[in-house]
């Protein structure tokens, strides 16, 4: 029953910090993703690859650019 | 705004309302004081009253009632709710419940104490610059009551010590400091309607010249925001203008004389965890902050508070202790999405707020917190729709 003042999930001291962790893992992962595609003909490319590296690199941008957005103060 | 002056008229009006019911109450004692120092008048009354039923009835004359921004009263030293009674010529009446509650000596304390915007007019209506601005306080001699009166005073406080004019037509009457006394005044009987005639009181106070600023105007104020506050700022059409942290000190561009206008834009930031609770049993989260403006010198003619609440918040009530005029609308920024319609604003809009408003006012509502996760997945879901426009692009193309 009590009132417990309310925690964000993520402590805002960290939101610098994590922004660019993620964006700059992000950003790495989504080279990765361009020069398999660059490296590998239409034949040859395979989608078990393809899709693993679009996920994981969707997941750090997104969330890489959410913290930006907190960071810079906009309360999206 | 710091008022310089008082100039006051008290005008005798019908000080004691003849009403021909409860004739075995009467006012043993009545203790009224006026303040009049500040821009907001506080009138606290102290009704020692005798023979008293189960109710009560004060008085308030309609021309400061009109003005009323917020009363509260205390019977015995305790509050106690109060309802508006019927209407009379020229007075507007309360009642009371005393509910038996006389003491020792026979007699009830009723405390009214009321707030009054906008009764000080300025007297002359026009100065020079150089001119110091009186002020002109207008209020019956006679403390208003349908009982009779064994016994009254009346104490006046000004911004300054030597008042500059009076006209009184009731004795006795004196001026302490900063104070004019009136009375006391015996026997008064709810007949005596017209005592003492038409006579006025008039009453000037010498003003304090202060600062840099010629006596008439101002140029200075202060706002006293939390201490949490982060990223403060004060801007107005112009540009930004530089501040302090925690005590902000806002000196206006130019100097404010009478109906001289000003108009800027002020904000800060502070950790949800400073106004912002969850009750651990139910989930339902409360927000609690201040009614009301950081200047303690200043009231508001109108106010509007926006309470934007996130997307997805359910079930929403505000509590706030006095009557506010409330409505919702939504709101679409950033990453708001029509899937959930956007924030929910709600807007509370009051007339006449005075420093007894700056009292904390509560909104509740209902948050399914994994709702956090849409914006950052309305993120995620964008950079995807690109890398599979990257997969899919070479079968689009011809070779």
């Amino acid at each position: 029953m009590a009132q417990v003042p309310y925690a964000s999930p993520v402590p805002m001291q960290l939101y610098g910090s994590l922004a660019f962790a993620l964006l700059s893992i992000g950003v790495m992962v989504m080279a990765r993703f361009f020069t398999y595609e660059m490296g590998a003909s239409k034949a040859t490319r395979s989608l078990s690859v393809e899709l693993p590296l679009a996920i994981v690199s969707s997941f750090l941008l997104g969330f890489g650019a959410l913290f930006a957005m907190l960071w810079a103060g906009l309360y999206v | 705004m710091e008022l310089r002056g008082v100039w006051m008229l008290l005008a005798l009006v019908a000080g004691t309302w003849a009403t021909s019911s409860a004739a075995a109450t009467s006012n043993a004692s009545i203790a009224r004081k006026i303040d009049a120092s500040k821009n907001v008048v506080q009138v606290r009354t102290i009704y020692n009253v005798r023979g008293a039923g189960s109710s009560y009835q004060f008085l308030i004359p309609e021309q400061l009632h009109a003005r009323l921004a917020h009363m509260e009263v205390l019977v015995n030293g305790n509050y106690a709710a109060f309802r508006a009674g019927e209407q009379l010529e020229h007075f507007a009446s309360y009642d009371v419940a005393l509910g038996g509650k006389a003491t020792a000596g026979g007699t009830v304390k009723v405390e009214t104490v009321a707030v009054y915007t906008d009764v000080l007019e300025p007297h002359p209506k026009e100065i020079l610059q150089t001119e110091k601005q009186y002020m002109r306080y207008t209020d019956t001699a006679y403390v208003p009551s349908p009982y009779p009166t064994l016994s009254e005073t009346t104490d006046v406080l000004l911004a300054e010590q030597s008042p500059r004019e009076y006209h009184t037509g009731v004795t006795p009457w004196r001026v302490l400091q900063k104070t004019v006394a009136y009375g006391p005044y015996t026997d008064l009987t709810p007949e005596d309607t017209m005592a003492g005639g038409f006579s006025r009181v008039d009453h000037k106070a010498q003003m304090l010249g202060r600062g840099v600023s010629s006596g008439a105007a101002f140029r200075r104020l202060i706002a006293e925001i939390p201490g949490s506050a982060r990223d403060i700022y004060y801007r107005d059409n112009i540009g930004n203008i530089s501040t302090s942290p925690l005590l902000l000190v806002l000196d206006t561009r130019y100097p404010m004389y009478g109906g001289w206008k000003t108009a800027w834009y002020q904000g800060y930031n502070i950790p949800s965890q400073d106004g912002l609770s969850v009750n651990s049993a139910t989930g339902e989260y409360t927000l609690s902050m201040e009614f009301g403006v950081p200047f303690e010198e200043l009231w508001v003619e109108d106010l509007t508070i926006k309470v934007i609440l996130p997307e997805g918040a359910r079930d929403v009530r505000a509590d706030v202790p006095f009557t506010v005029e409330t409505s919702q609308t939504r709101r679409h920024t950033y990453l708001d999405s029509p899937l959930l319609g956007g924030r929910l604003v709600l807007i509370m809009r009051k007339a006449n707020v005075v420093a007894e408003h700056n009292i904390k006012f509560k909104v509740h509502y209902k948050f399914w917190r994994p709702l956090m996760l849409h914006e950052p997945l309305l993120l995620v879901g964008a950079c995807l729709a690109f890398f599979l426009v990257a997969i899919l692009a070479p079968w689009g193309c011809s070779n």
